[in-house]
């Protein structure tokens, strides 16, 4: 059975303590699909556990109430029912593929948060983030491989179930704006045009110059038009597939892998320290 | 000149067809690169648009289209737009001599001429480029390959073929000889006056005389219609045969359409494009067949009674309205179908990715 509660720091059940483990890392309130099965994966051949944490960062909401952790500080009661309910999933999935889970949520820096768990926790033999700002964040801070797992962004993944932080409702909301207002111009357009059909097709018929005036026409509405449907298409998860996407997340991967080569002394398996 | 063309009346039931015409039409543009015109300019003179009119305001609606069309493929790298200014640089030739043919063609025969020639030219393009692209497309599906057969041959062998200028096409990965692009554009750009569809030479063109992919060439044939379409519409303009509502209400479809087409070429394979093209091609080509009658009757050519040429007019119709819907099941069919196949390759995707993982460990 995993757990996904708010385990005080230290008290962890003696398997799982003595288990190496892979550390996910969130600095909002879910998981997105990407990291849940790549670290799933990962932690299946492996045979590692997964230790996945919500950090709140208390830098942007000091003053709101909710459920006050370790350090003192709180976290809003959204942010902790939808990180718990995204970590659920996380859970149930982890255990079908024999993964063991655990789940905390926590608040302040991130950078500091990874660097208390990776000092707390036995074991951490690699770090996963998806975030830029995390991965920047907590390289600088631990010598642990951390792996930065780009997200798809373009919202096919959200039609599958796949976005389940808030970044995706982020993104839907974006699309729904540009559809409303695209939309909104585009109906203006067209009744302006039906309203007064004499007089337009008066004048746009005439040719000569006045042929100016069709060729003009049609460009604004592609312009508004084309601007609403591709912003609907999106809005409705309706997005390319492309090699891209899959590749972006591969080559990611890659040039953390690099970037960590490179960063650290040696290519040596890292040692938990205490 | 303009006395002689009338304008049609807009009721609801014709502004729901040609808005769902020109989805589907929008639809197929956006997958197969054309399509949306050729589909268009017959269901408009179903609905008793002058042939004239039913292209220029096609043409005009197609520029727009196909900019967006474009725009959204180009995003994907399916655009070669070197070769879609060569293509579309020596169609706007083809195009000037096409309007001349076509206006000349109108003084002379009158409109039940001019339609005659629309239909004609359709039936006779369609079916041979349509016949051929079918067995192409049929072959490459049989053998499992996403691409090639023998008719890949041709093309490599005009590659070969070492006629200076001798160009390089980045994105289209093809160097061949200008002698080679510039019929092939010439032609796109003369069908595209006649009956608005240069595509249905001009992919063909560049799959099987250019070598370029189906991606490629049906991508690239945007540009090549943006470019001839503009160029198009302001003769058109200038004679003042723009129906600016019809082509309106088809923009309102098929810019709906050609996102969603562009969107599902990345779902499919290569050989799925020309099947659906050659497909559409065919099943249209039979519509136009049954229409060609009408046209003959009112030139005193042949004698038919008036239900006879009414039934045959209706045939034409039903069968045209088959052919696009079964155009657009396929296309959304294939999108659906591939996007499972995409979620299974993606899911093997990640296994790999955590081999890359497990190497660090």
């Amino acid at each position: 059975m995993f757990r996904t509660q708010n385990d005080q720091d230290g008290i962890m059940d003696t398997a799982f303590t003595e288990k190496e483990k892979i550390l996910v890392v969130e600095g909002g309130p879910g998981f997105t699909e990407e990291i849940m099965d790549y670290a799933i994966q990962l932690g299946a051949r492996t045979g590692c556990g997964i230790m996945a944490v919500n950090i709140y960062n208390s830098a942007e909401g000091n003053s709101v109430s909710g459920t006050l952790t370790g350090n003192g500080i709180a976290i809003p009661e959204s942010f902790a029912k939808t990180s718990f309910r995204c970590a659920a999933d996380f859970g149930k999935k982890a255990e079908k593929a024999g993964v063991l889970f655990r789940h905390r949520v926590r608040s302040g820096n991130v950078g500091d948060e990874v660097w208390t768990l990776t000092h707390s926790l036995k074991r951490v033999d690699l770090i996963i983030a998806d975030q830029d700002s995390d991965y920047e964040e907590i390289t600088g801070r631990v010598s642990v491989p951390v792996f930065r797992i780009e997200s798809d962004s373009n919202g096919l993944k959200k039609k599958n179930g796949g976005l389940m932080a808030g970044a995706s409702s982020g993104n839907r909301k974006e699309y729904v704006v540009k559809t409303a207002i695209y939309g909104a111009i585009s109906a203006a357009l067209y009744a302006a045009v039906f309203m007064n059909s004499e007089i337009v097709m008066k004048y746009f018929t005439k040719g000569g110059l006045y042929s100016a005036l069709p060729i003009a026409t049609v460009f604004i509405f592609s312009f508004a038009h084309g601007g609403f449907t591709g912003n609907l298409w999106s809005m409705l998860g309706i997005e390319a597939v492309t090699p891209q996407i899959q590749k972006k997340t591969e080559e990611v991967v890659r040039v953390s892998k690099v970037r960590e080569v490179a960063g650290t002394t040696a290519r040596k398996r890292p040692q938990a320290s205490i | 000149m303009q006395e002689a063309i009338q304008f049609i009346n807009l009721d609801m039931i014709n502004v729901s067809f040609l808005f769902i015409v020109g989805f589907i039409g929008g639809l197929v543009s956006g997958f197969i690169g054309s399509g949306g015109a050729f589909v268009l300019t017959p269901g408009m003179m179903s609905l008793g648009v002058p042939g004239t009119v039913a292209i220029a305001s096609n043409m005009c609606h197609k520029f727009p289209k196909a900019l967006v069309g474009a725009y959204k493929r180009f995003k994907y790298g399916q655009v070669d737009i070197k070769l879609g200014l060569y293509m579309a640089a020596s169609a706007t030739v083809g195009v000037q001599v096409g309007i001349r043919l076509q206006k000349l063609i109108l003084a002379k025969w009158g409109q039940a001429g001019s339609d005659l020639y629309v239909s004609l030219s359709f039936v006779t393009i369609l079916a041979v480029v349509g016949g051929f692209v079918l067995y192409d497309a049929l072959k490459a599906g049989s053998k499992g390959a996403s691409s090639d057969s023998t008719a890949m041959t041709l093309a490599k062998r005009i590659q070969s073929l070492n006629i200076p200028p001798m160009i390089y096409f980045k994105t289209a990965n093809i160097r061949v000889s200008l002698w080679f692009t510039i019929p092939v554009g010439f032609a796109t750009g003369m069908l595209a006056a006649t009956i608005a569809v240069g595509g249905f030479i001009g992919v063909p063109g560049m799959i099987y005389v250019l070598g370029a992919s189906s991606f490629v060439a049906s991508a690239t044939e945007l540009v090549v219609a943006f470019c001839m379409g503009f160029g198009g519409s302001v003769n058109w303009a200038l004679s003042g045969m723009i129906d600016i509502r019809l082509t309106l209400i088809i923009l309102a479809g098929s810019l709906l359409g050609v996102q969603l087409g562009a969107i599902g070429t990345t779902y499919v394979k290569e050989h799925m494009i020309k099947f659906v093209m050659a497909f559409i091609m065919l099943v249209v080509c039979v519509s136009r067949g049954f229409a060609i009658p009408k046209y003959l009757v009112k030139l005193n050519i042949i004698e038919m009674s008036e239900g006879s040429v009414k039934i045959l007019s209706n045939i034409s119709f039903v069968i045209m309205c088959g052919a696009l819907l079964s155009g657009a099941i396929i296309i959304l069919g294939s999108m659906w179908k591939a996007r499972k196949a995409e979620a299974a390759a993606e899911a093997e995707l990640r296994l790999s990715g955590s081999d890359v993982a497990e190497d660090m460990i």
